[in-house]
């Protein structure tokens, strides 16, 4: 039966790859897809070696290699629509504010003194994605008209910090990866510690604690050093924009999860290591203006810190976090955010943030005339 | 901010690592000698899950998955190795990779299960 069916269902994957490679093979594209674009064909290539090598391997023809035959058949159908819903997605449906946001991107890649080739950025998330980091692509999804929009644009900086931390064998971002890792190191060690203590309600808090190790093995650790990245690329106009974030998706921002499949830390942790980041940038004014409103926006929530949130994020650990995330960030030579930059976009970012508090009611408005001289005036 | 930013790359890392699993399976469920190029990246990985301070936190969570589903205790770990690198591989050892295999495998259908944001 296996054979059957992959015969027939092979067959027809190689014809919808190479229909793939005839959508983009007719279209002018401006140079900064042109990686993209190449990274897609040479993916789609290796995938069609991979579907034949699943029909004429004789090996996989052995019963006992039949569960063998079966993940690689589900790898290569993933890898496939993967590249077809992100990559090819990209480049086929290129328009004008996708070059614009791209070329935004690199902007800022040149301001900081960002280590790798900026993304192409896409603005077509889904409604659940938002910002959305695709590194094996090099390319970044934004919704449909972010780049229209200034107050949410400091999250490309978050962006770009999930690129350095999937990059590997490269000395220049080596610091901060090896960064991330001692800060992951002291969360989980603080949990161990806690594991090895006799505790009420022992083998609940045993598995939660666990759980939670987990978490910040995968997805806490990496969240908070792009937050932190974030912060010392940008400034105070990053923590607006988690506040901003925060305030329109609401929630409790002391909730943690129980699962190991939790994408993101609590958004109180979040704010207390950014708060730290703008401290150690002598944004004490900045990070106060900031922290009070947050604890305004909390309260108007009726939220309130809880034990797991207690047990979970010592402000210790967290602050070792904006320690570690700072030297990382220093060690890379890339640029720190400061008042008299002089950087095009940072001061741009910081401007839109300052002119939303001077005049809520007036920001659409200066939005929209600013956002044209933002794109109208970039550098060649 | 992203919501599922970091599980695009993550996501290649694992599906690299069920790759070599399954290949090294395949070479050893067949009576073939695998080759330095095929054992090497499965010791790597498994070298990688015992060595705790230095290993990236995805791959130590892997090896938990890994022990937790199989009951594969750390010491165990060395010896598959051990067996790795005389080319000297057992039943058990076989068994036991096949474990890791799918272990991989579902991580990487969660991975692009969340990707897809459903």
């Amino acid at each position: 039966m296996l054979d059957e069916y992959l015969s027939g269902s092979v067959g027809q994957l190689l014809e919808r790859a190479r229909q793939l490679q005839g959508a983009i093979s007719s279209k002018q594209y401006p140079s900064e897809f042109w990686a993209l674009a190449q990274t897609c064909r040479n993916h789609v290539n290796s995938l069609i070696t991979g579907f034949q090598t699943l029909l004429d391997d004789a090996r996989y023809k052995r019963p006992e290699s039949r569960s063998i035959r079966l993940r690689e058949y589900t790898r290569l159908v993933d890898d496939l629509d993967f590249i077809e819903c992100v990559g090819f997605s990209a480049l086929v449906r290129m328009n004008e504010d996708d070059k614009h946001v791209t070329l935004l991107v690199s902007e800022i890649a040149r301001e900081i003194n960002y280590p790798l080739i900026p993304p192409v950025v896409s603005c077509q998330s889904t409604f659940s994605s938002y910002f959305h980091a695709f590194p094996a692509l090099n390319l970044l999804r934004v919704p449909l008209k972010e780049g229209w929009f200034l107050l949410h644009l400091p999250d490309l900086y978050h962006e770009l910090a999930h690129f350095i931390l999937e990059e590997e064998n490269n000395p220049v971002t080596e610091p901060f990866r090896v960064s991330h890792a001692s800060a992951a190191s002291a969360a989980t060690g603080h949990l161990a510690g806690l594991m090895s203590k006799p505790i009420r309600g022992q083998e609940t808090m045993q598995q939660n604690l666990l759980i939670w190790t987990a978490c910040w093995m995968g997805a806490w650790s990496i969240e908070f050093f792009c937050d932190l990245y974030g912060t010392l690329a940008v400034g105070p106009a990053y923590g607006w924009a988690h506040f901003h974030l925060c305030a329109k998706r609401g929630g409790d921002p002391y909730y943690v999860e129980k699962t190991p499949d939790s994408t993101h830390p609590p958004d109180e942790a979040r704010m207390t290591v950014i708060l730290e980041a703008l401290a150690q940038l002598n944004y004490s004014t900045e990070a106060s203006a900031i922290e009070s409103k947050w604890k305004e926006l909390n309260a108007s929530g009726g939220h309130k810190t809880n034990a797991d949130y207690q047990q979970c994020f010592p402000r210790k650990v967290l602050a070792r976090f904006a320690t570690e995330a700072f030297a990382g960030y220093k060690a890379m030579n890339c640029r720190f955010s400061t008042k008299d930059s002089g950087c095009r976009v940072h001061d741009f970012l910081n401007e839109a943030w300052a002119e939303f508090w001077r005049s809520p009611v007036d920001f659409a408005k200066w939005e929209q005339a600013t956002r044209a001289k933002l794109l109208s005036s970039r550098p060649s | 901010m992203s919501e599922i930013g970091i599980y695009a790359g993550g996501y290649q890392r694992v599906r690299d690592y069920a790759k070599s699993v399954d290949r090294l399976l395949l070479d050893l469920k067949s009576g073939a000698a695998p080759d330095e190029d095929v054992v090497s990246p499965v010791v790597n990985l498994l070298e990688a899950m015992q060595q705790k301070r230095t290993t990236p936190p995805r791959v130590q969570l892997l090896g938990l998955r890994w022990s937790s589903r199989s009951r594969i205790p750390p010491a165990r770990i060395s010896g598959i190795v051990l067996e790795l690198k005389k080319r000297d591989v057992t039943e058990q050892t076989v068994a036991e990779l096949e474990d890791l295999a799918n272990v991989l495998d579902q991580e990487r259908a969660d991975m692009r299960q969340r990707l897809r944001g459903v």
